[in-house]
């Protein structure tokens, strides 16, 4: 029950009043949505793969910058890789703003464990059973957070690299993919990661990343030629905020940029052009 | 998908049916567990999949619960992995309480009783508990999801499980075979059956393969090993 304040006309009182006779004049009834209606049962705005490898003493991940409603390229500039704290880097695909939700929830976290002050911070590999927990939790009851979610530090242990579904299933591989990057992007990176015998450098890691996003953009509806990387390794123990940030890269070179944009323009004037001739014949 | 998408005067192009939640999935893998007098011989394979996806070629299924018993657990991963959290804990609570280590049977035990209390929304799992007994004897308990189990001397389970069963009858159990003397088996060929079965069941079955992890427990404590299978 709830009071209505004195503003509300008559007119509204008496459409939202309900027939319940226990009610008093000035009470409402409180109808809630139906249980349905409340869970996300499929994702709406959507991002797209994630990938991640391990190299020799570090670990690094990349993901587009894209976000879609439908097939419909939305958003054009996510950034998604959420620094967490100066040994964790987080991203998802799937639903944006489950990711945003699970984002605020983390970030209250670490600020709550900030506030103790005692040297202590969130590691990768507990950031990653935590998150096993939430999405199990949130799976039984069947509202699903619809993300897969990637977690990449680095700490005493060395690197991590690990999976969460929307069901809550887990694990850490040394090279993971999400969406379509399991089909397209697991099989390089592991061929790669297998030729390095497990040691690749840096830079190794950092050409196999970004040729997987190529390869990704090739043939993913749903993904854009413009891609954040992160790595972490001992050198992220230091303050360097933000230092192992690579700014987003495009992997068209200008002119076939332009070519391509051309070339889409052209057969949308063909496609006006007949659409208005056919109109005419009509 | 978010939107229902269709596209002006193309027949042929059909809407986008919206994704389902299902709160289940299907990640494969199988597990072969052995009994004999005094060892117990527990085995899984260590890739994750579904579908035709292999999210990795490195998990093994195999969940140590104490220095003689051993869980072995497939079917959907993250039932398995809350499953196995939540008999890890229940052991742990066990031994501060009483302070003595949960037997096999006791483990065995309570395993059912916590599958059957989520009777209606179960762990999609399929449980091989393997071990000693507190007179130093090698026991195998298989259960369904929901709780029903029985104990046996050799148990295969998972995605090859109703592949693998027959050949351990046969190879292990001497059946179907005509005089047939002796039915005991050592160790060395128990072990040796164990790693011929999953050779069999990577061959036939896409959600076995990559490695098996084997577990040997003996009154003495646990001794691991591994074993390359097919990779594709």
């Amino acid at each position: 029950m709830l009071n209505i304040s004195d503003a509300m006309t008559s007119f509204e009182r008496n459409s939202i009043r309900s027939n319940d006779s226990t009610l008093e004049d000035h009470q409402v009834k409180i109808i809630k949505a139906p249980d349905f209606l409340t869970r996300t049962l499929y994702p709406m705005t959507t991002t797209a793969s994630v990938v991640g490898i391990k190299f020799n003493n570090g670990v690094a991940i990349a993901a587009d910058v894209g976000g879609y409603y439908g097939s419909l390229n939305r958003f054009k500039s996510l950034d998604r890789l959420y620094k967490v704290n100066n040994n964790i880097v987080m991203t998802t695909t799937g639903d944006y703003a489950d990711f945003q939700y699970m984002r605020e929830l983390i970030q209250q976290k670490v600020i709550s464990e900030e506030i103790l002050d005692d040297s202590f911070s969130l590691k990768a590999f507990s950031l990653h059973t935590w998150l096993t927990r939430l999405m199990y939790n949130r799976r039984s009851k069947f509202d699903p957070l619809w993300n897969n979610v990637i977690v990449a530090g680095y700490d005493n242990n060395g690197p991590f690299l690990g999976i969460v579904d929307k069901l809550g299933m887990s694990y850490e591989d040394s090279c993971v993919a999400t969406g379509m990057g399991g089909y397209l992007a697991t099989p390089l990176l592991r061929d790669v990661f297998e030729r390095g015998k497990g040691n690749l450098t840096k830079q190794e890691a950092h050409a196999a990343l970004q040729k997987c996003m190529e390869i990704l953009y090739y043939r993913d509806t749903q993904s854009l030629p413009k891609v954040n990387i992160y790595d972490f390794g001992p050198w992220s123990f230091t303050n360097c905020f933000n230092k192992n940030k690579i700014e987003p890269f495009r992997f068209l070179s200008d002119e076939l940029y332009l070519y391509y944009s051309a070339k889409q323009f052209l057969l949308a004037l063909l496609y006006l052009f007949n659409f208005f001739f056919r109109q005419a014949v009509d | 998908m978010a939107m229902p998408r269709s596209y002006g005067g193309l027949s042929d192009y059909r809407t986008v049916p919206a994704p389902s939640f299902s709160p289940y999935s299907e990640n494969g893998g199988s597990v072969v567990a052995v009994a004999g007098d005094d060892f117990a011989i527990i085995a899984s394979d260590t890739r994750l999949s579904t579908g035709f996806q292999i999210y990795t070629r490195n998990q093994s299924k195999l969940f140590k619960l104490s220095d003689k018993t051993i869980l072995g657990s497939t079917g959907c991963w993250c039932d398995v992995l809350s499953l196995t959290r939540l008999v890890q804990t229940r052991i742990k609570m066990y031994q501060y309480d009483h302070n003595k280590v949960m037997s096999t049977p006791a483990v065995a035990q309570m395993l059912s009783v916590l599958l059957y209390y989520k009777r209606f929304f179960p762990y999609y799992v399929a449980n091989i508990l393997a071990g000693i007994d507190d007179n130093g004897k090698g026991v195998v308990y298989s259960y369904d999801p929901i709780g029903h189990h029985e104990s046996s001397k050799f148990r295969a389970g998972g995605t090859a499980g109703a592949l693998l069963q027959p050949l351990l009858d046969n190879q292990l159990g001497m059946l179907n075979q005509e005089n047939v003397q002796d039915k005991t088996y050592t160790l060395e060929k128990a072990h040796a059956i164990v790693k011929d079965v999953f050779i069999s069941a990577a061959e036939r079955d896409i959600f076995t393969g990559d490695r098996i992890s084997i577990n040997i427990i003996t009154k003495d404590g646990i001794r691991e090993d591994s074993f390359e299978l097919r990779k594709d």
